[in-house]
């Protein structure tokens, strides 16, 4: 409660508490909106990433097709089969949501499988292809996620020590400039009783 | 002694020699019992103890160990098939020796392809990609197509050689961006040469080896890009033009047909043994499993072949398709036993 006790107990440092006071409030509001807005946000982002156990398998099944056509094939010739696959097109967004800047992946061109020569190597192209998109929309969920669970957690931590910290210490600041202030008042008001009593006992 | 009526009189001391010569090659093959036991080792250390002690010692003994993976087998795997096709082609001459040359190139068209995939997507290859081809017996000139800049560069180096049609295809490659039409163009161009020096040997047997992989080989094409769903005008562009059981007309049919009706449609040709228990798979559209079928059947016929007609010269073209075999199964033993691939996976993927 330093900052208590520091303060000058004058009107007028009362007048600017209670406006720092209304300010920091309404602030307060503002990022519990924007914490709500964010925690809603994350929410429908983890629908999204919930994909990943189901994605895990679909990919170890894919990778089995990977490993048969390796093996029938040797390593050279499944490298050069591999070789015809059609490059994927990914362009990058950088998007802000409630300020926070996220990436945003758009797949412009999907992967071409369809000049890979060998059947064995085609198949395993063609279970490996459309995972590849989901892996990129799981991989942008996941960095939206990250990104906004790092700004979720700090706006927490800022509605809680405006909540815990600066509020209660700044109305604390008030109550004591307001009791000092009416202590004054009284203060005054007896002196002026007693300079009142002196100059009528005076006069008597 | 019935059997010795069988043999046929010999057609000249030089076809003696070779078929004598490759009774002796044929033993340092692995039989189907050797793969299959190849194939339940542990792990590759235990398959590389096994191939030290046959035709692969030399060279596998000659990878340093800390170098020794599925990657470094398969290159030695690849050069001893390449000795094994060009020995023959040393030890005859005439159009024997024509033969076996065309044949090998099948060896040289692989590597062109590897080549031209590269190049598509301007990525660098090098030569340790390629299958190793002993330099006296290519006309073609590898290090320079891997050095050259694009696509069209490393075409124009075919220029002076058979595969000269290449060049031509640069405007239909442009159009549908596919590589395709080039390894369409190049099994077009390889078969043609060797089914003109089948020809020449006039030996039935041969022909109709050469010929059943030549027409089996097109309809599994032909199966497979009509399930990518190609226009029947890049289907038939890739087509071997030879044909030994087929016709054009028949072919030209068989790429317009409905998906659903193809099996069918397989069933009415010369084929249809190595197709009929493969309708699911022709439904499905699952390339790897027809293919595997098809060329098993074959593998079990050239095992077959090499039993019953041990005085014919398809009994040399047995024994290079067993080594071409034997080059696929030990590298898929190899890389399965790299990637940890199941026993029951493996077996499944070999030719036994």
């Amino acid at each position: 409660m330093s900052f208590a006790v520091r303060a000058a107990a004058t009107k007028g440092v009362l007048l600017r508490l209670r406006e720092q006071l209304g300010f920091i409030q309404k602030g307060k509001e503002i990022l519990k909106m924007k914490r709500e807005q964010l925690a809603g946000e994350i929410n429908r982002l983890l629908t999204e990433v919930r994909v990943r156990g189901e994605l895990e398998k679909e990919i170890m099944e894919a990778y089995e097709y990977l490993k048969k056509a390796h093996s029938m094939l040797g390593y050279q010739n499944l490298r050069s089969m591999a070789l015809t696959v059609g490059q994927i097109d990914v362009s990058g967004l950088i998007y802000s949501v409630m300020g926070v800047l996220v990436p945003e992946l758009r797949i412009e061109k999907e992967a071409d499988i369809s000049n890979v020569p060998s059947g064995v190597a085609y198949e395993a192209a063609e279970k490996l292809s459309p995972l590849i998109t989901k892996i990129i929309k799981l991989a942008e969920s996941e960095a939206k996620i990250e990104r906004l669970v790092d700004e979720f957690m700090s706006t927490n931590r800022k509605v809680n020590a405006l909540e815990q910290i600066v509020i209660p210490s700044i109305a604390n600041t008030i109550r004591y400039i307001e009791g000092r202030l009416y202590e004054e008042m009284l203060e005054e008001f007896i002196r002026t009783k007693h300079v009142r009593e002196a100059i009528r006992r005076r006069r008597v | 002694m019935s059997f010795l009526k069988k043999i046929p009189k010999p057609k000249s001391p030089e076809t003696i020699y070779l078929i004598t010569r490759v009774h002796g090659l044929r033993t340092h093959l692995f039989k189907p019992e050797d793969i299959s036991s190849l194939s339940k080792a542990s792990d590759l250390s235990v398959m590389v103890e096994a191939l030290l002690k046959g035709d692969y010692a030399q060279d596998v003994s000659a990878i340093p160990s800390e170098r020794i993976n599925a990657v470094s087998l398969t290159e030695v795997f690849y050069k001893k098939l390449a000795d094994r096709f060009y020995f023959l082609v040393k030890i005859t001459k005439g159009s024997l020796r024509e033969f076996f040359e065309a044949y090998a190139k099948r060896l040289e068209v692989e590597n062109i392809k590897r080549i031209l995939r590269a190049k598509h997507v301007k990525e660098i290859i090098t030569e340790e990609l390629l299958v190793p081809i002993p330099r006296e017996h290519t006309v073609v000139n590898f290090p320079a197509m891997i050095e050259a800049k694009d696509l069209e560069e490393s075409l124009g180096i075919l220029k002076e050689t058979m595969y000269a049609p290449l060049i031509d295809k640069i405007e239909l490659y442009k159009r549908y961006n596919t590589t395709l039409i080039f390894e369409g163009l190049l099994d077009k161009i390889y078969f043609g040469e060797l089914w003109k020096n089948v020809k020449k040997l006039s030996e039935n047997d041969i022909k109709k080896r050469i010929g059943k992989e030549m027409d089996l080989k097109n309809l599994i094409l032909i199966l497979g890009l009509k399930a990518k769903n190609m226009p029947a005008e890049l289907i038939e562009e890739s087509l071997i033009e030879e044909y030994y059981k087929l016709d054009k007309k028949l072919i030209s049919s068989l790429v317009k047909e409905r998906p659903e009706s193809i099996f069918d449609a397989l069933l009415r040709t010369y084929y249809k043994n190595y197709f009929m228990k493969l309708r699911d798979e022709i439904e499905k559209g699952t390339i790897s499993e027809i293919e595997h079928s098809v060329f098993n059947s074959l593998y079990n016929e050239d095992l077959k072949n090499m039993h019953e007609k041990p005085f014919r010269l398809s009994f040399v073209i047995s024994y290079l398709s067993l080594c071409e075999f034997e080059a696929k199964n030990i590298t898929s033993i190899a890389t399965a036993k790299q990637l940890g691939l199941s026993e029951d996976k493996l077996r499944s993927i070999l030719y036994l």
